[in-house]
């Protein structure tokens, strides 16, 4: 099963009072690096846009085909789902990640990969601790599902719905993300010593 | 220190674990058959296996594939006899050549996991591997008669 790529990167980021996705750390932008490391998959990566969507466009290179999500003010769900309608992913999967886990590395997302290689009817997801999250990987069997979640409730909802079903590839780093002004803060700190440059 | 297999040696590195993988297979071990292309992660030239799987070895740090299995254009094969070189040679695929060992690594991962791929998956798999001499009509043919050769 083939894999596609969706970022998503649609949202107002109102506790961050600015554009966190332009927000930039070592001067790259969040989106920036994620793409960067996503790159190194070898896959059709998609980014999906809603707030600011002008503005973001320009900052992104012609390999990368963007979705502009008009209902993406209703919440990540509808994001994903209108996303996921404009991907054809009738035989393929999706590996679902988000603009603002800037601590993630190339290596988990290759390992995300490897997993779904290994388990292609399995959902790939993300643990810290005691926790799922994104990014994950959902093959192509569950992409009604994912076409139908709606409101604040991103996919979540599916992993939780089927924890039977998932295999979990652990990334403490996945846990950090950037919300507001602080969390930028202390994350561009951390970064210094922590991210790998590329 | 750094561990990986490497055309199925096993080998170590020492060098920083942020040198992309692709600098140290050309600058460090001399491997010249992956080419540097765009160093961004945009056109494909740089395309090797881990494990198997088709990747960007220009924006792969060497610490993301420690104790991994690495392939490249030089250990596809022993003879040059990979089905994919052969089709390649039979359609003379290339024209100036300097994407064409990213394809092929592309090619044969792709063929690895779906042995008769369709017109539509060939095209969406070879999506991120750019050829700025156009030779994609031959490549999508080498691929569907690789597919047919017996292997
Ligand atoms: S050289 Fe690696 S993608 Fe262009
Ligand atoms: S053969 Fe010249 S770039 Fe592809």
């Amino acid at each position: 099963m083939s894999v596609n790529i969706l970022i998503l990167a649609a949202g107002a980021s109102n506790r961050f009072k600015g554009c966190k996705q332009l927000a930039t750390i070592q001067g790259k932008t969040m989106l920036e690096h994620t793409i960067t490391r996503l790159s190194s998959l070898n896959k059709k990566i998609y980014v999906a846009l809603g707030a600011n969507k002008d503005s973001i466009m320009p900052h992104l290179n012609t390999s990368i085909t963007t979705i502009a999500c008009a209902n993406w003010q209703l919440g990540m769900g509808h994001t994903i789902a209108q996303a996921c309608e404009k991907i054809n992913l009738e035989k393929s999967a999706i590996l679902i990640a988000l603009a603002d886990q800037v601590l993630i590395p190339t290596s988990h997302y290759l390992a995300l990969l490897q997993a779904q290689i290994t388990y292609p009817n399995k959902i790939i997801v993300t643990t810290a601790g005691d926790k799922v999250m994104a990014p994950a990987i959902f093959p192509t069997q569950y992409v009604e599902q994912l076409k139908g979640l709606t409101g604040d409730k991103g996919a979540q909802k599916i992993i939780k719905n089927n924890l039977a079903q998932c295999h979990f590839v652990p990334c403490q780093k996945a846990q950090y993300d950037i919300d507001t002004q602080e969390d930028y803060q202390y994350l561009s700190n951390k970064i210094k010593n922590e991210m790998e440059p590329v | 220190m750094i561990e990986i297999t490497l055309n199925n040696k096993n080998i170590s590195v020492d060098v920083e674990p942020d040198m992309p993988l692709l600098y140290v297979l050309r600058d460090e071990l001399k491997l010249k058959g992956t080419k540097f292309g765009c160093g961004v992660g945009q056109c494909g030239a740089c395309t090797v296996h881990l494990n198997g799987q088709a990747i960007r070895s220009c924006i792969t740090p060497i610490s993301a594939v420690n104790k991994q299995k690495i392939t490249t254009i030089e250990g596809l094969s022993t003879d040059g006899d990979h089905k994919v070189q052969k089709a390649w040679r039979e359609h003379k695929v290339p024209q100036c050549g300097y994407c064409q060992s990213g394809q092929m690594m592309s090619a044969a991962s792709l063929l690895a996991n779906n042995a008769s791929p369709s017109d539509e998956e060939v095209v969406e798999h070879m999506q991120g591997n750019i050829c700025r001499c156009g030779t994609y009509k031959r490549i999508k043919k080498a691929i569907h008669a690789a597919a047919d050769m017996e292997s």
